[in-house]
């Protein structure tokens, strides 16, 4: 479990899976969600899945035997207080697996 | 930073918009996979407390252990859903449910099982005879198979990409062998520890494999995973452990990163530090070994790394190199076998 900090300064979302039998270079790219320029209603979600997905985050320590997670990185206008960290494909928010897929 | 205050970004309620933009996509498999959503059910919530392989085996029914020799499994039914087991159907000495996915992980497991059992005389993956627990049709569509420290864990592909996980009878043996690793060595899933670590499952998973085929080293193709992928993309498997690099080159996939050489090895944060690409150096190593020695795989050099995976010694953050030494000790008073491993591991630059 993570806390979060105030999200009105987030400024980028940086969503990748990790994890899983194998690792296709094809599939692994980041999905990045700029919060400066996106629709209101899509920060809106985006904030309320990483909100969903503090409760269940980790800062390190991966699930072994091929599990997936994944992993959040937030950045902040202030750089330095760029935060990241895990979360289990199998704990992980539906708003947050929506997301995932919706940024296909 | 701004000092601490409610986000009204972040206060509404869900808005539609998603489920529409994939309810709108062009292709009627996407929008119907799009649309499907991963419950996590109750239980889950309720039991977030607790680390991952604890909610595991709190899950599961307690079985009592049979005596050596006997295999007990315990095939469950997910339904699509992702609620761990699911519905037992099928267990020990029940016959054929005619469902492919459930009867595959029932003689798959059963395959491994065999392996463990006869060549090494290992009773399941504790050596205690722990019920082999495996469950299919987990979530929708879902492309991976993965052991969560107490079962195994098999989707059903997305079937433009990936075919059923229970196909590939070393997928199944990799996916037990995390268990067995789990119970010995515990490699550490990062690093060089856990390129060992899955390079482990991958050569039982192969091992398993050419076991349950009579093959010998020459015979054996070496390919982990054929089958999964489909015939739409260009792919003979996941990995290939004769040649790394070369089970894949497909715009879908990307190509495959596995290098076969130390001169290679490839230092990245994704993939737990590279678990499932450094794999390939010291998998192109045990095949090396296995057809230097000649005769089925699992007798000389499967045996050298089985007892090198039960050496105390080989702790939970070994490197290549110390897993290595390991292994020539363990060929022990055989000339030849120590030989054809320290010379393997000589080939993929792991020992000068």
């Amino acid at each position: 479990m993570i806390e979060l900090p105030p999200l009105s300064d987030a400024t980028l979302v940086r969503v990748s899976r990790q994890g899983g039998l194998a690792y296709l270079p094809g599939r692994a790219a980041p999905r990045d969600i700029d919060l400066r320029t996106c629709p209101e209603d899509i920060r809106r979600d985006v904030c309320q899945a990483l909100r969903q997905a503090a409760p269940v985050a980790s800062g390190d320590g991966a699930p072994g035997g091929d599990q997936r997670y994944f992993r959040i990185e937030i950045r902040f206008v202030d750089e330095a207080a760029s935060i990241s960290f895990q979360v289990p494909e199998t704990q992980a928010p539906e708003l947050l697996q929506r997301l995932w897929k919706s940024l296909l | 930073m701004s000092s601490p205050k409610s986000d009204p970004w972040c206060s509404g309620v869900i808005p539609p918009y998603l489920l529409d933009r994939l309810a709108r996509h062009p292709s009627a498999r996407v929008r119907e996979r799009a649309m499907a959503t991963l419950r996590i059910e109750q239980q889950e919530r309720s039991l977030r407390g607790l680390q991952g392989a604890a909610i595991a085996k709190a899950r599961l029914p307690a079985t009592p252990a049979l005596p050596p020799g006997q295999i007990n499994r315990a095939v469950h039914n997910a339904a699509n859903d992702t609620a761990l087991p699911g519905q037992l159907v099928r267990a020990e000495g029940q016959p054929a449910s005619g469902d492919a996915a459930v009867d595959e992980a029932y003689d798959h497991l059963g395959a491994t099982y065999d392996l463990f059992w006869q060549v090494y005389r290992r009773h399941s993956i504790d050596n205690a005879g722990l019920p082999l627990v495996g469950t299919v049709h987990y979530g929708q569509d879902y492309d991976n198979a993965f052991w969560n420290g107490a079962q195994m864990v098999f989707g059903d592909g997305d079937g433009e990409v990936f075919n059923r996980f229970t196909l590939a009878v070393d997928v199944v043996g990799h996916e037990l062998s995390h268990g067995v690793i789990d119970h010995e060595a515990a490699l550490r899933y990062q690093g060089q520890s856990g390129a060992l670590n899955e390079s482990l499952c991958d050569v039982f998973g192969s091992l398993v494999k050419q076991h349950r085929a009579g093959q010998t080293a020459e015979q054996a193709d070496w390919l982990v995973g054929a089958g999964l992928f489909t015939a739409a993309v260009n792919a003979k498997a996941l990995r290939s452990m004769a040649q790394p690099g070369s089970a894949y080159d497909d715009p879908a996939l990307g190509k495959d990163p596995q290098p076969d050489h130390m001169q290679r090895y490839v230092e990245t944060s994704d993939d737990n530090g590279g678990v499932h690409i450094n794999s390939g150096i010291p998998n192109r190593a045990f095949y090396l070994a296995a057809t230097a020695l000649g005769g089925p795989a699992w007798e000389r050099a499967g045996r050298v790394w089985y007892d090198t995976l039960r050496d105390r010694r080989l702790g939970a953050n070994a490197d290549f190199a110390g897993f290595a030494a390991l292994t020539i000790e363990a060929a022990g008073a055989d000339a030849a076998t120590q030989r054809a491993v320290r010379e393997a591991w000589r080939q993929v630059g792991v020992l000068p």
